[in-house]
């Protein structure tokens, strides 16, 4: 479908509701292309390519909401969609605090975001195929301990038109590509029945267009280092110390921040920040933006889930929390203004400060640096932390040894008031990124 | 069973047709997937049923094979001109042009393993939301701390219709309902959330046969209050008692991932060219079953089309075998496991876990814990992680106590457990004589979203890091 279809099948979803009864009618329409090659060993191991589209319909009537989505954009399906959801709307109660979006509230930003690149449909597949090949040769003629696992290139551009009853009706396109490798070496610090202990480890870069992505032998050599840094790692000792988050691992805690902030958390009390808008959250070089509106970034949006115009919102400034990340809904549970925040954060960030990571790990006797977390143990609710983790040992400065088979705990209260330093390296291959964080002390379980 | 519903309009010739031209370019398989899916939620939360909510998918997956080399395409437009097109698009991993003799058809028969009394999806949702008004009321009346109630109700029904390059036609129809609660409660400036979560390939006699909703709202109510008193976990070294049934995400995680052939033919698992070496203490004997009637991880045949049949991955602690798909069990040449699974039309197969389960031991629980003098008993998780290569797995308790001089102490709080692998399993030192499986609530994501089962007696491991953030003075 062209965008002007895509609208055009919005704007009429939307009329068709309304006749069918509904108040209040939101639709989307969206559309993607999708492309992935993975590569093992000089050979193709998955080529993927797939056209997708879905239309997502959510009305009201008297307060009573119930939304439908489907695959099938045939006229007889919509039709049958809205009936259902009409029907469906009728047996819910009725919820006193439903709301549409302010009038004045919706609309685009008119700066062009640069979030499609038009380019991103005319690689061809043979260059998609090249460079994960060239991508994993240049990994294994790096090192030849590197066992290649995959390298992947992969690209996509979503569509999406949205219209709703009071009149809005627009849309926008975003692309994405992205470049990643798996590297795994064998492991002789091997011990007790695990005489097969591997070390694996994975880089990546995700852009917007495909010149924006990093360099293969980045990609290629970051991979390579992070998985053989890891051979001969041990379990540390158990004890509280101080730990540094690098900018990979610093990322899982912004994810859960961003979790605790939002407004759909908030007002069902499934956050340790409920109540504390206004109050000293984090030590005072933390500064926490939600910014929908940089420049060819991946969570750049021209208007959010329900059609509010995009706008940058501080979240955590020095250490203070300012807002809460809202919904038109969520804003008015919260008896609070739309933070044009449906559908969730856009590029989430914690703002960098001064220091080299070197320098941070320079000015540590004694300590932890995280390089990787697993596990589901970051708790936002009551903001308990404890997770599994690989790292290297700080030694009078230096980063002397690897470790695994340890955990990190505390909690994210003690964690944001203990930030120490935060870094100077900040890159946007995610919509959650974060720099090195340092925290003054937190528990390592090991041996 | 439920009847099979066509919801996908297209004869043999057609299929067969799509096929011819999927394998046109030289590959050695193909097959096709046509999924159907009809999801529907409600939603009660601050007293009212606030949302109901259905999805509807419907597609085809279109793959073809060349050695170990997989093109995939999907349409969700089935008319023959778009298959053909996605087929063309699969078949494009080979390039050598052949033509093939067309295929002749005959439908697989097996056994259903998840028959149904009264199909939850088609329900009337006066009668949906009567079950969910009672999950509510009963967690608000187990204690003045509750705050808030949040109960959902998820029924799915998939079609599935599968025509390999082999011939081979196979329909099924999977039905699936979750009944999910979750409550926060609150005490001064403590806040904590308790979940009660099951169902599986069942019906409504689900609430009958297994858990009501009223148990269902009490109990994560209960959880939720319980955690209120939780004290902070120790860290360092600990035994380790696991309850039966939902402990059962230690061995998804510990032996089930790295245990996946995938990882075994590219040889990044830590168990890569380990059959027929101890792996495990002789206690430990593992098996993955797709077999286990109405368990949320069953499948009466992969998303291949291979039946599926119970497989021993690990036996009196030595290392049996793997879970395959199509391609692992080639590399191998190995029969096919009925591991191959995936999300949706939208995703080719790999090998997956269905239901994974450590039999049944014979020592007796109570004494289990009697024997222990001091460690951690893990009741009920948020779920795990693992790291194939180097085989460290973690998983996070949300039910937990001490365990002091042989008796079940105070409960914990922020916690993961971490271990590896063959390590752990080699400390198992008692397995329980009270088998069961974990009530419908794991969902596995491998890169694609898999319903999973899970299930173990009691067991006792002799040493574990307990990853809290007390320091113990020792």
């Amino acid at each position: 479908m062209t965008m002007d279809e895509m609208k055009a099948l919005a704007a009429s979803t939307v009329d068709t509701a309304l006749e069918a009864g509904a108040e209040t009618a939101e639709i989307m329409v969206m559309e993607g292309t999708d492309f992935e090659v993975s590569v093992r060993k000089g050979g193709i191991e998955t080529l993927n390519e797939s056209v997708s589209s879905r239309i997502a319909i959510a009305i009201s009537r008297d307060g009573r909401r119930a939304s439908v989505t489907s695959s099938d954009l045939t006229t007889d399906s919509i039709d049958r969609l809205v009936r259902e959801a009409v029907e469906l709307a009728d047996v819910m109660d009725k919820d006193e605090f439903f709301c549409m979006p302010d009038k004045d509230e919706l609309g685009e930003v008119e700066d062009d975001l640069c979030i499609f690149d038009p380019s991103t449909v005319e690689i061809s597949t043979d260059k998609k195929i090249k460079t994960a090949l060239e991508l994993e040769k240049t990994a294994c003629d790096m090192d030849k301990r590197i066992i290649p696992d995959e390298a992947a290139c992969a690209s996509g551009v979503h569509s999406m038109a949205f219209a709703n009853s009071l009149g809005f009706c627009s849309s926008y396109s975003r692309s994405m590509n992205s470049i990643s490798l798996s590297c795994t070496a064998e492991d002789n610090k091997a011990s007790g029945l695990n005489t097969g202990k591997k070390q694996s480890s994975h880089w990546y870069s995700m852009a917007t267009s495909f010149d924006g992505l990093e360099p293969i032998e980045k990609v290629a050599s970051e991979a390579v280092s992070r998985t053989l840094r890891k051979l001969g790692s041990v379990k540390p000792k158990t004890c509280e110390i101080p730990v540094v988050f690098d900018a990979f691992t610093a990322r899982d805690i912004l994810a859960s921040i961003a979790a605790a902030v939002s407004g759909s958390n908030i007002y069902r009390n499934n956050s340790f920040l409920v109540g504390k808008t206004g109050s000293r959250i984090g030590a005072p070089l933390i500064t926490i933006i939600d910014d929908p509106l940089l420049t060819g970034k991946l969570g750049s949006r021209p208007f959010d889930g329900e059609g509010v115009r995009s706008r940058r919102n501080t979240v955590v400034e020095k250490g203070i929390l300012k807002k809460f990340l809202m919904s038109s809904y969520e804003a008015k549970k919260l008896d609070s203004r739309s933070t044009g925040n449906a559908g969730g954060h856009s590029n989430f960030y914690i703002v960098p400060g001064e220091d080299d990571p070197e320098k941070i790990i320079g000015d540590i006797k004694d300590g932890l640096c995280l390089t990787a977390l697993f596990g589901p143990g970051a708790n936002w609710t009551t903001g308990d932390f404890s997770q599994g983790g690989q790292g290297i040992w700080i030694e009078n400065g230096e980063l002397s040894y690897p470790v695994d088979g340890f955990t990190v705990a505390g909690s994210f209260q003690k964690m944001l008031n203990g930030i120490e330093a935060v870094g100077n390296d900040i890159d946007w291959k995610n919509r959650i990124t974060s720099p090195t964080l340092k925290i003054s002390s937190m528990t390592v379980s090991g041996t | 069973m439920l009847p099979f519903m066509d919801h996908f309009d297209v004869d043999e010739e057609t299929m067969r047709s799509v096929i011819d031209v999927a394998l046109s370019k030289g590959g050695n398989y193909s097959d096709l997937f046509f999924g159907h899916a009809v999801g529907n939620r409600i939603l009660m939360e601050e007293g009212i049923v606030k949302e109901g909510s259905k999805s509807i998918s419907r597609g085809v997956g279109i793959r073809v094979l060349k050695g170990e080399s997989t093109g995939y395409a999907y349409t969700e437009d089935l008319s023959l001109e778009k298959m053909k097109q996605a087929a063309l698009t699969a078949a494009a991993i080979a390039d050598s042009a052949k033509t093939v003799g067309s295929i002749s058809v005959s439908e697989v028969p097996f056994t259903n393993h998840y028959p149904v009394e009264e199909a939850t999806t088609g329900t009337s949702l006066s009668k949906k939301i009567e079950w969910i008004d009672k999950a509510e009321n009963a967690a608000w009346d187990y204690s003045e701390h509750v705050k808030k109630v949040e109960v959902m109700l998820i029924d799915r029904i998939e079609t599935i219709q599968i025509l390999t390059s082999e011939g081979r036609l196979l329909k099924d129809t999977r039905p699936m309902m979750r009944f999910h609660v979750s409550v926060i409660a609150e005490k001064k400036d403590n806040r904590q959330i308790g979940i009660s979560s099951g169902g599986g390939r069942i019906g409504n006699e689900y609430f009958r046969l297994k858990k009501s909703p009223s148990e269902h709202g009490r109990d994560a109510a209960r959880q939720a209050v319980l955690l209120l008193e939780a004290i902070d976990a120790p860290a360092g070294p600990m035994e380790l008692i696991l309850a039966p049934a939902e402990s059962g995400v230690l061995l998804h995680e510990s032996v089930g991932h790295p245990l996946e052939a995938d990882f075994i033919r590219k040889g990044t698992s830590a168990y890569t060219d380990r059959v027929g070496e101890k792996v495990a203490s002789e206690l430990i004997t593992v098996i993955d079953d797709g077999t286990v009637k109405n368990d949320r991880g069953a499948v009466n045949f992969d998303d291949e089309g291979t039946l599926t049949s119970a497989t021993v991955l690990i036996e009196k602690g030595i290392l049996k075998g793997y879970m395959h798909d199509r391609i692992s069990a080639g590399v191998f040449g190995v029969p096919l496991t009925g591991n191959g699974r995936r999300e949706s039309y939208k995703h080719p197969p790999v090998p997956r876990m269905t239901v994974t389960y450590l039999s049944n031991g014979t020592s007796d629980p109570e004494e289990i814990i009697r024997s222990t003098d001091r460690g951690i008993f893990c009741k009920s998780f948020r779920g795990g992680q693992v790291d194939i290569s180097n085989g460290d797995f973690v998983f996070v308790p949300i039910e937990a106590y001490l365990v002091e001089n042989g008796r079940i102490d105070a409960p914990v709080k922020n916690l993961t457990l971490i271990g590896n692998g063959p390590d752990v399993l080699s400390k198992v030192v008692a397995v329980g004589n009270d088998f069961a499986f974990s009530d419908g609530r794991w969902t596995c994501g491998k890169g694609q979203m898999s319903p999973v089962g899970v299930g173990l007696p009691t067991i006792k491991i002799s040493e574990i890091t307990v990853g809290g953030s007390e320091l113990v003075q020792k």
